[in-house]
C-alpha cells in the first residue's frame, strides 16, 4: 500500500520533526510546525486513500461484451476483427481520483485498434470503459481473465492493485472459406452448387440403369423391363444405380508433437485450418464430411453429415483442438514455478500477498536431519551434552557426596573422576583466555563462552554447523523457490478445496506439483517451453502411441463406411519411422474396400523442402530466432548471442557444429518423409506436405475425381 | 502500437497536435526532456500546478530574505526549480532540510545561533510562519503531483522498476478543474490544524503521579519557568510522549476502523485463504514430516521395485 515515495516522505518528515521538536525548538519552531503539518497532511491522505480503497475499489464491477459484425457474439471467427468492450462500474458513493485499468487481453491475438489500457478517474456511480479491436489469426480459444486496476493517491504515496476477475472464454472458429479455400465474401445460400451426389453401383433410386434381374413379387410394375421380359418370356425388372453423396472423413492428429510452438502458430493450428477449409468446401459441394481427432490415447469420431449444425460442430471441435497445449512432463520444476508464479501474482494479487499467504522463517530453516551427515552433527551435539552432564554430576558429587569418589575400585568412580578432571581443566583453560583488564561482567560472560566452546570442541563445531546449515534457507534461490512454491501450493489448495493438507504435499511432491502447475497454466492458456529432447538426445514428441490409435480409428471408419470414401489424414507421421506399421495395415484395409486415402503431413517451418536441397542452409539459418518450444532443428544446440560473436575461433567452431547438426537433422527428416511417402505410396495412399501447393484444392480435386470415377463406371 | 514505438518528437504541426492529444490521454508514454518541458508549460492543467509551485518557492524566498536568510531562500528556489523541471524526486526532502538549517542559521554560517526561551510561546500563529508553512506545503504537494504528471504516478510493480516496465504517468486529461483549488483549501486547513496541534503539544503537561496524568498549563507559564513542576516531565520529554501518544493512538484507531472495514469487505476467497494459511502455520511441522516420510517411502518402494525387476530379469536370463 505504501509506496517507496510515501515511505521516504514519512522518514524525511519524521526526521525534520525530531530535529524541529527536540533539537532546535528554542531556535525556531517553524521546522517543527511545518513537519507536524506535513505529517497531518500525510495522515489525511492515508485516511482518504483507505476510505477510497475500502469503499470504492473493493466494489468495482466489470462487464465484458465481444462484438463481431456489429452484434454481440458467443464465439468469433478467425481472421475477422472483433471488438471487445469492457465496462467498469463504481457503484459506491466515493470517487476514485486516479486509476489505471488494463484489460488482460487474450493470447494469440493481434490488436487492430484501440488500447487495452486506460488512465481514468472514476466518479461515484460512474461507468468507464475500455474499447479495443482484436483479430485472432488462427482458430483456438480466447480467454479473457479480467481487468487489472491500479489505484493511487494523487501524490503517489499509496497504491493498491486489484484484479477484477471475470474469466470468459470464446471459441475462435476457423475462418469461413469458399471452394478455393479463400475467405468467403459472398452470401453462401445464393451460390450453392447442385447437390453433390454420385452414382453408386448398388441398387437404388438413381436414373442410370445398373442391371436387370428376375421379377420378384412386390416390385413396382413401372420397373418391369417389358422388352426384355418379352424376349426372355418371363418378367424382368430393371435395377437403377443408387445416388449417394461423396463422403470424406478427416483424421486430425492432436498429439503432443503437433501442439508444440507459439500460440496460434502450431502445426496443429495449421492442420486445423486446412481441415476447416476442406470441411467447408466439401459441405459447399453438398458432400458429407466427418471428423475424427486422435492423439496418443484415444480418438473421437463424428460420422459424416452435411447439416449446418454438424458443420458448426466440426468447426467448434477444430477450434477446441487448436487450443490444446503440450504437457509439461520433463520441464524442470523451477521453470514451471517461474512461469506460474507471475501469472498467479497477476491474476490473484489479493491471495498471493504475504498477509494472507505467508512464509515464516521457521519453515525456511533447513532441518539438520534432512541430510545424512546431519546425524553426525546430532551425535556430536548429544555427546557434548552427555559429557557436560557427566561433568556436572562429577562436580556435584565432589561437593555433596565426596565419599563416592573415595572408592578407588569402582568404575563409576573412575568415570566421575575423569569427568571432573575434564570439567576443571576446561574451566581453567577458559579462565586463562579471559583478558585481565576487562570488567567483571564481561569477564564472566567471556569465560562462560570460552568454557562452552572449549569444553567439547566437536560439539561446538556441530552447533556452528547446525546454525550455518539451517540459516542457508533464509537466503538465496532456495528461499525464493520455496516461498514461491508454498504460495502457489496454498493457492492450489484453495482452488482444489483440499485445505492445509494439500500445501505440504505440493511443496514436497514434485510430480503432484508439476501436474497441478501444468493444469493451472493450461487452464489459463499459458504455454510453458518444453524440452524437445531427452537426456539421451532423442526427440521426446515422436508419439508412437498415436499410430495404433489412428489405425483403430481408420478401421472403425472403414467398418462404418457405406460407400467408397475419402480419408484425409492430417497427421505428423514423419517421425514414426518403423512404428508406422499399424497405419499401413489400416490403409491397406481401406484401399481393399476401395476407399481413397490422402495423407497431409505438417511441415516444420524451419525445415527446407525436400525438393529444394539448396535451401536447407538458408532456411535453417532464417529459423535461428524461432520461438522456444517450437520444433526447430537449431534450437537444441545453438546458443543465444552466437551470431554476434562470429569473430572468435571457438564460436566459429561452434557455429559450424550447429550447422552440421542442423544439416544432419534436416537430412534425417527428409529421409523419414521419403520413407513415409514410399511406405504409404505402396499401399495406394497419396502423401503430401501441408505447405506443398494448396492442400484444400487437392482434396477437393480428389473428391471430384472420386465422384467422376464412379460416374464413369 | 506499443508505447515504445510512439515517439513524442515530431515536426509536422498536425502530428504535433495529435501527439499532444496522445500525451494528454496516455500515461504510459515515456517523456523526453523536451516533451516534459512542453507538457509543463503548455498543458493548461499542469501549468497551473507549475505556477503554484513556483509561486510557493517565490514566497519561501521572500520570507527567508525578510528574515535575513536570502542565501537559504535562493538555495531553496534553485533546488525546487530543479525538482520541478528535472523531475528530481529528492528535491522536497532537500528543501525541508535546507529550510530547517537556515531557520537556525539564517546567514548560512553555522555560528551565532542563540536559543530564545520565548520562541515556543510566541511561535504560534505568527503571520509569516503561517505563510511560510503554507508555501512549503504548497511546494511539496505540487512537486509530488507534478512528478506524477511527468514521471511516475503509481508505484512500480516490484521493489524496483523492471527494464521493460512502462512508466505510469498521470495524464493531464484526468485532472479535474477543481483539483488545484481543493488542494489549496486542504493545505490551508492543514496549516491551521498543524498550528493547533503544536499548540496542544506544548500546552499539556504530563504528571505521572497524578490521578489524571494530563494537565493543561498553556504555553506562557511553562516556558518562562526555570524548573519543571514537581512530579512533572521535562518539556521535551512531554512533547515526545504526547507526540508518540497522539500518533500511536491515531494510527491504532485508524487501523482498527479500517481493519474492521476491510474484514467486512473481504471477498470469500481471501477469507478462506487466511483460514488455510493459519491452519498450515499451526500444523506445518507435522504435515511437513508426514510428507517427507511419504516421499521417502515412495522413493524406497521405487528403488526396491527396480531391484526386484533387475533380479527377476537376471533370473530369467539364467533360465
Amino acid at each position: 500500500m505504501l509506496s517507496s515515495r510515501g515511505l521516504w516522505f514519512l522518514v524525511v518528515v519524521s526526521l525534520v520533526l525530531m530535529i524541529g521538536a527536540f533539537a532546535i525548538p528554542y531556535y525556531s519552531v517553524v521546522p517543527a510546525i511545518i513537519a507536524v503539518t506535513l505529517l497531518l497532511w500525510f495522515m489525511l491522505e492515508w485516511t482518504l486513500f483507505h476510505v477510497r480503497s475500502n469503499a470504492a475499489v473493493s466494489r468495482l464491477k466489470i462487464t465484458r461484451h465481444v462484438l463481431q459484425g456489429g452484434r454481440e457474439v458467443p464465439m468469433v471467427w478467425a481472421g475477422l476483427p472483433f471488438e471487445v468492450r469492457v465496462t467498469i462500474e463504481n457503484p459506491s458513493a466515493v470517487s476514485i481520483p486516479f486509476a489505471v485499468m488494463e484489460d488482460r487481453g487474450a493470447v494469440a491475438t493481434e490488436r487492430v485498434e484501440g488500447s487495452t489500457k486506460r488512465f481514468v478517474s472514476i466518479p461515484a456511480g460512474a461507468v468507464v470503459g475500455i474499447v479495443y479491436t482484436l483479430k485472432a489469426p488462427s482458430p483456438g480459444i480466447l480467454r479473457f481473465e479480467g481487468v487489472k486496476v491500479r489505484v493511487a493517491d494523487l501524490n503517489g504515496f499509496f497504491y493498491r492493485r486489484v484484479f477484477l476477475r471475470d474469466a470468459v472464454e470464446f471459441l475462435v472458429l476457423p475462418p469461413l472459406t469458399d471452394d478455393d479455400g479463400k475467405q468467403r465474401a459472398t452470401k453462401r445460400d445464393n451460390t450453392l452448387p447442385p447437390p453433390g451426389i454420385h452414382r453408386l453401383r448398388r441398387p437404388g433410386s438413381g436414373s442410370e440403369l445398373l442391371d436387370l434381374r428376375d421379377y420378384r413379387p412386390g416390385d413396382p410394375p413401372k420397373m418391369i423391363a417389358w422388352k426384355a421380359s418379352a424376349r426372355r418370356d418371363r418378367l424382368i425388372t430393371k435395377e437403377f444405380e443408387n445416388d449417394v453423396p461423396v463422403r470424406a472423413v478427416l483424421f486430425l492428429d492432436t498429439s503432443e508433437g503437433v501442439r508444440l510452438g507459439p500460440p496460434g502458430n502450431t502445426l496443429l493450428t495449421r492442420m486445423a485450418g486446412v481441415a476447416a477449409a476442406v470441411a467447408q468446401a466439401s459441405a459447399g459441394n453438398r458432400d458429407l464430411v466427418g471428423l475424427t481427432t486422435f492423439d496418443e490415447k484415444e480418438s473421437k469420431a463424428s460420422s459424416p453429415a452435411r447439416t449446418k449444425i454438424h458443420m458448426i460442430g466440426i468447426l467448434r471441435r477444430l477450434a477446441e483442438a487448436s487450443a490444446l497445449q503440450p504437457g509439461v512432463a520433463g520441464v524442470p520444476m523451477d521453470q514451471l514455478t517461474r512461469r506460474a508464479y507471475p501469472l498467479a501474482q497477476d491474476l490473484y494479487p489479493e491471495l498471493m500477498t504475504k498477509r494472507v499467504n505467508s512464509m515464516p522463517l521457521s519453515r525456511l530453516w533447513i532441518p539438520l536431519l534432512d541430510r545424512k551427515y546431519g546425524w553426525i552433527a546430532l551425535v556430536l551435539l548429544l555427546m557434548g551434552l552427555g559429557l557436560f552432564s557427566l561433568g556436572s554430576m562429577a562436580m556435584s558429587t565432589a561437593i555433596f557426596d565426596p565419599e563416592v569418589l573415595a572408592d578407588r575400585n569402582s568404575l563409576k568412580t573412575d568415570v566421575l573422576l575423569a569427568a571432573r578432571k575434564w570439567f576443571l581443566r576446561s574451566i581453567n583453560y577458559a579462565a586463562s583466555l579471559v583478558p585481565a583488564k576487562w570488567p567483571l561482567l564481561a569477564k564472566f560472560a567471556w569465560m562462560n563462552l570460552m568454557f562452552v566452546v572449549t569444553f567439547f570442541p566437536p560439539a561446538t563445531v556441530a552447533v556452528i554447523f547446525w546454525f550455518f546449515h539451517g540459516i542457508r534457507g533464509w537466503f538465496g534461490d532456495r528461499k525464493t523457490e520455496l516461498t514461491r512454491r508454498k504460495q502457489l501450493a496454498t493457492l492450489f489448495s484453495l482452488q482444489d478445496g483440499t485445505g492445509p493438507d494439500g500445501i505440504e504435499r505440493y511443496v514436497f511432491d514434485d510430480d503432484a506439483f508439476a501436474k497441478r502447475v501444468a493444469q493451472f497454466l493450461q487452464h489459463h492458456l499459458l504455454r510453458c517451453p518444453v524440452p524437445l529432447y531427452d537426456d539421451q538426445g532423442r526427440y521426446r514428441f515422436r508419439c508412437i502411441e498415436k499410430a495404433p490409435v489412428l489405425a483403430d480409428a481408420m478401421l472403425r471408419a472403414v467398418g462404418r463406411a457405406r460407400d467408397n470414401e475419402l480419408y484425409v489424414l492430417l497427421a505428423d507421421l514423419s517421425e514414426l519411422g518403423a512404428d508406422l506399421g499399424p497405419v499401413i495395415k489400416a490403409c491397406r484395409v481401406a484401399r481393399a474396400r476401395h476407399h481413397h486415402i490422402l495423407v497431409i503431413v505438417p511441415w516444420p517451418a524451419d525445415v527446407p523442402s525436400p525438393d529444394d536441397p539448396d535451401g536447407a542452409t538458408t532456411a535453417s539459418a532464417a529459423a535461428d530466432e524461432d520461438a522456444p518450444g517450437r520444433k526447430s532443428w537449431g534450437a537444441t544446440k545453438s546458443k543465444p548471442g552466437a551470431k554476434g560473436k562470429m569473430g572468435r575461433p571457438g564460436d566459429m567452431k561452434g557455429n559450424s557444429l550447429v550447422k552440421f547438426v542442423r544439416q544432419s537433422l534436416t537430412k534425417q527428416y527428409h529421409e523419414s518423409f521419403k520413407t513415409l511417402r514410399r511406405e504409404l505410396g505402396r499401399v495406394g495412399a497419396t502423401v503430401m506436405r501441408v505447405n506443398d501447393g494448396d492442400p484444400v484444392r487437392l482434396v477437393l480435386d480428389r473428391l471430384d475425381r472420386l465422384r467422376g470415377m464412379r460416374s464413369r463406371r | 502500437m506499443s508505447p515504445q514505438s510512439r515517439t513524442p518528437e515530431t515536426s509536422a504541426p498536425d502530428a504535433k497536435a495529435a501527439q499532444s492529444e496522445l500525451l494528454r490521454e496516455d500515461g504510459s508514454i515515456e517523456l523526453t526532456q523536451r516533451t516534459r518541458f512542453h507538457l509543463l508549460f503548455n498543458d493548461p492543467a499542469i501549468r497551473n500546478y507549475v505556477i503554484a509551485a513556483f509561486s510557493a518557492l517565490a514566497m519561501i524566498f521572500l520570507i527567508l530574505a525578510q528574515q535575513g536568510g536570502d542565501l537559504g531562500g535562493l538555495l531553496i528556489v534553485v533546488i525546487g526549480t530543479a525538482g520541478i523541471t528535472l523531475r528530481w524526486t529528492a528535491a522536497p526532502a532537500f528543501v525541508l532540510f535546507v529550510l530547517t538549517y537556515f531557520m537556525v542559521f539564517p546567514t548560512g554560517a553555522p555560528i551565532g545561533a542563540t536559543p530564545m526561551s520565548w520562541e515556543i510561546e510566541e511561535g504560534l500563529f505568527r503571520p509569516h510562519d503561517l505563510m511560510l508553512a503554507m508555501a512549503v506545503m504548497v511546494y511539496v504537494a505540487t512537486q509530488f503531483r507534478i512528478l506524477g504528471f511527468v514521471h511516475q504516478a503509481i508505484a512500480v510493480e516490484g521493489a524496483v522498476r523492471r527494464h521493460d516496465e512502462p512508466v505510469t504517468r498521470r495524464p493531464s486529461a484526468v485532472i479535474s478543474s477543481s483539483e488545484l483549488g481543493m488542494l489549496m483549501f486542504v493545505l490551508f486547513v492543514m496549516v491551521v490544524v498543524g498550528q493547533l496541534v503544536w499548540w496542544v503539544l506544548n500546552s499539556v503537561e504530563i504528571m505521572p503521579g497524578e490521578e489524571f496524568p494530563f494537565k493543561w498549563i498553556g504555553t506562557s507559564r511553562r516556558y518562562r519557568r526555570l524548573e519543571d513542576a514537581p512530579g512533572g516531565m521535562p518539556a521535551g520529554l512531554t512533547r515526545f510522549v504526547l507526540m508518540i501518544g497522539l500518533f500511536g493512538f491515531g494510527v491504532l484507531l485508524a487501523r482498527l476502523v479500517f481493519g474492521y472495514w476491510r474484514l467486512r469487505a473481504m471477498p470469500p476467497a481471501e477469507g478462506a485463504m487466511i483460514l488455510i494459511d493459519d491452519g498450515w502455520l499451526e500444523t506445518k511441522r507435522e504435515r511437513s514430516r508426514q510428507e517427507k516420510w511419504r516421499i521417502w517411502g515412495r522413493e524406497r518402494a521405487k528403488t526396491m521395485a527396480e531391484a526386484e525387476a533387475k533380479e527377476a530379469a537376471k533370473t530369467k536370463g539364467k533360465r
